[in-house]
């Protein structure tokens, strides 16, 4: 039997083992009649987000978009759609992004195609999160669960209860935080995924923290933190150090909440990670300001602020301006 | 299903004759293997076979241990301690010396085969969907055994009962899953963890435009979940405005997102789950007597630990060997302490509480142990029950409480204020019996 010849295969296998860079490399060599098509533009998207390049990403899915619905080919447009959301997401155009995964999730659904939908929903959950609409994000990651659970998707189901343990933390609502956690410490053992492991007892252990338990959290996030440098997930790694910042402030010991957080953003500023950075810079404002180092205070403030406001959550933002001027985040 | 197999990596041939028997008495296949070969994927146990080459064994021994994750059965030709010891040491499960040990070995293999075919046989029983909710006791047989009546009875309505941290979501799950809807959504709500003001449009929907923030349509969660379950835990906090509209869904299978004009068909099932007297609920006029009729139609309450006898060791047991290999840790000696410890304690949290109790003492712990004094630490100090505080001991139950926490610490006292979140000079305070304090700390 005679194979079909795919230009794309080479550049699909780098993605698919996670070489990005040489997918990138292989996708420009490619041929002009070859980057002219959907497929090229799709899987270009997908390597440039992957690479963090959120505005090539963009642009890329929008003409991949563009061609999969000049031919009618609806599963295409509904995959390029959902990239194209999510290069909005990373460059901070939160309204983008919505619209973007709304309309994805609904070919998803005319299509019959409930991963991808609840792949979409659980998007849209980090959109609201990040424009601090909580009750939003959490209905949104429920929507989602339902369907990875039914799918027997663990993967999903694990992220989806990290993402809650998120929201419940950062409402303050520790115990539901530790609940969530649990629950996503199950899923990711099921689904055997370090990374989401390692962010479920990050998140275990950050509610412990806050509910008294330090010496409990501190084990967790200690593990957490062992699993993050071994799998090379710097994007756990950021959060767990920024976590055990956090508890090193709650037992009292500024000075190594301090060394923590800068370790924290040391990564994620390597990383380009707005988010984690926005996050850290926060955390830090706060321990500066309960030491009365208000100008080092102020200065982390402002970082923060401006970190949440290039990715569209004006609340935090503005909260951040807030608490910046001294009233009460 | 083929036949499990016994592995046997030969590094003599003293004995070789008998291995094939010894395999077919136990019931396996007999598998020879290379000592650098990967583990056979069907192997139930291995054979290390070193008559007259021990000491290669051994030196073998760890290696061979790193790989293969069943039992390892050394078989020498010298009764010798030190080479059983040794071999244990590196990870063998037994040293049998032949031809002595011969029918010991035998009866080994037979025993070890044996269990894996009942673990098979009940593996393959997974059609029993209540697995999950473990347990022999009578208390909870009998919740099991009138669940297992409601599935032969297809879509009932379910209303689930017991304390918080019994397991009422697992039960409705496996009600789920032991169903016709199998293949639909469960779709789980707390109606208490959502404020009121969103729980219509969560459970409803809304469309575009209904109110301020919806800037575009939503369907609720009755449309997510159509064509399977709808679980609505803590039943008793929807608000007496929803439970019309809730009864209206049941009985029509009709819903109307906010804002709209027309109804939409759904096909759900309900299940629904309280912590709290619904009885008690619709006499005091918070719950609709005719929705608390509609609900329920079986009524199945999960038992407290409490009642369940013995179910707490076999719990405590499941969760600390869970534990154990989730951290990597020596799956802990449960004594005699442990045992009196877990049957004194009455956890009020229920499976939830001894389940967080057990990993939390198996990480506090020496390696390979559980400290009673970790494993139920605050509550075992004193009598800080609620009937203890009610009948005015307040005072006492506090004070109990924080020597309990100054114990744990080995007598560091800002450690013990630390984890207790007051302040030092309070605790002492407390210790000094100047102040019975308030409940808002540590009650």
């Amino acid at each position: 039997m005679q194979t079909l010849h795919d230009p794309l295969r080479a550049a699909r296998e780098a993605v698919r083992s996670g070489k990005f860079q040489d997918a990138a490399v292989t996708l420009a060599e490619l041929p002009t009649e070859v980057r002219e098509g959907a497929e090229w533009y799709l899987l270009s998207a997908m390597v440039s987000w992957r690479l963090g390049d959120f505005a090539a990403s963009r642009r890329e899915a929008l003409a991949a978009r563009e061609g999969y619905r000049a031919r009618g080919d609806a599963d295409g447009e509904m995959r390029a759609t959902n990239v194209a959301a999510a290069g909005a997401f990373g460059l901070g155009a939160l309204a983008d992004a919505e619209d973007g995964f709304h309309a994805a999730m609904q070919l998803a659904r005319e299509l019959g195609d409930p991963l991808m939908a609840a792949r979409c929903s659980n998007n849209l959950g980090n959109v609201a999160l990040y424009l601090a609409q909580h009750d939003v994000a959490l209905s949104f990651y429920r929507i989602a669960r339902a369907g990875f659970e039914r799918l027997g998707f663990e993967h999903g189901v694990a992220e989806t209860w990290i993402n809650s343990a998120i929201t419940w933390r950062d409402l303050g609502r520790h115990r539901e935080c530790l609940g969530a956690a649990d629950q996503a410490l199950d899923a990711a053992e099921q689904a055997r995924a370090p990374r989401l492991i390692a962010e479920a007892l990050a998140n275990r252990g950050a509610a412990l923290a806050a509910l008294g338990d330090d010496t409990l959290a501190r084990v967790q996030v200690d593990r957490a933190l062992g699993i993050a440098r071994q799998e090379g997930d710097r994007f756990a790694e950021a959060d767990v150090l920024r976590l055990l910042g956090l508890i090193a402030q709650t037992r009292g010991n500024p000075e190594l909440a301090l060394a923590r957080l800068r370790e924290a953003l040391g990564v994620a500023e390597a990383l380009g990670h707005p988010w984690t950075t926005a996050e850290v810079q926060r955390d830090l404002a706060r321990v500066f300001r309960a030491l009365g180092r208000n100008a080092e205070a102020a200065g982390a403030f402002a970082a923060a602020e401006t970190a949440f406001r290039s990715l569209g959550s004006v609340p935090r933002a503005d909260a951040m301006q807030r608490e910046g001027a001294g009233e009460s985040g | 299903m083929p036949a499990p197999a016994l592995a046997v990596i030969h590094l003599s041939d003293s004995f070789a004759s008998v291995w094939t028997d010894m395999a077919a008495e136990a019931g396996a296949e007999l598998r020879s293997v290379e000592s650098d070969a990967a583990p056979a994927r069907d192997a139930a146990a291995l054979l290390l076979a070193a008559g007259g080459e021990e000491q290669r064994g051994l030196d073998l021994m760890s290696g061979i241990a790193e790989r293969w994750a069943v039992p390892i059965y050394f078989v020498g030709a010298e009764a010798s301690h030190r080479f059983a010891v040794e071999a244990l040491r590196r990870g063998a499960a037994d040293y049998f010396s032949l031809p002595e040990d011969a029918d010991l070995l035998r009866r080994t293999l037979a025993a070890r085969f044996e269990a894996g075919r009942a673990r098979a046989a009940a593996a393959t029983q997974d059609d029993n969907p209540f697995a999950e909710l473990m347990g022999e006791s009578e208390a909870l047989r009998a919740t099991l055994e009138r669940a297992g009546r409601v599935l032969r009875h297809g879509d009932v309505t379910v209303l689930l009962g017991g304390e918080t941290g019994t397991g009422k979501e697992l039960l409705a799950r496996a009600l789920h899953r032991g169903g016709s809807r199998r293949d639909g959504p469960f779709v789980a709500v707390n109606c208490a963890a959502i404020p009121a003001q969103l729980l219509e449009s969560e459970l409803f929907g809304h469309e575009k435009g209904a109110f301020t923030d919806a800037h575009r349509a939503k369907p609720g969660l009755f449309e997510e979940a159509d064509g399977g379950t709808l679980f609505l835990d803590e039943i008793g906090h929807l608000p007496v405005a929803l439970q019309g509209k809730l009864l209206r869904a049941l009985d029509e299978r009709r819903v109307r997102r906010v804002g709209a004009t027309q109804d939409r068909a759904v096909n759900v099932r309900i299940m629904a789950a309280t912590h709290v007297d619904l009885r008690q609920a619709v006499a005091a006029g918070e719950f609709r007597e005719d929705l608390f009729y509609r609900l329920n139609v079986v009524h199945l309450v999960l038992p407290p630990l409490r009642e369940r006898g013995d179910d707490v060791l076999l719990l405590a047991h499941t969760f600390a060997a869970a534990s154990a290999a989730r951290y990597g840790l020596p799956e802990p000696r449960v004594g005699t302490d442990v045992r009196d410890a877990l049957q004194a304690h009455t956890w009020p949290g229920n499976v939830r509480e001894l389940r967080h109790a057990v990993e939390r003492a198996l990480l506090l712990s020496p390696p390979g142990t559980l400290d009673p004094q970790e494993l139920v630490p605050v509550r075992r100090a004193g009598p800080a029950t609620p009937e203890a505080v009610t009948a005015g001991r307040l005072a006492d139950a506090i004070r109990a409480v924080v020597e309990g926490a100054v114990t744990r610490h080995g007598g560091n006292k800002s450690a013990a204020a630390r984890t207790l979140g007051i302040s030092r000079a309070r605790l002492q305070r407390i210790l000094d019996r100047q102040e019975g304090g308030d409940d808002a700390d540590v009650a």
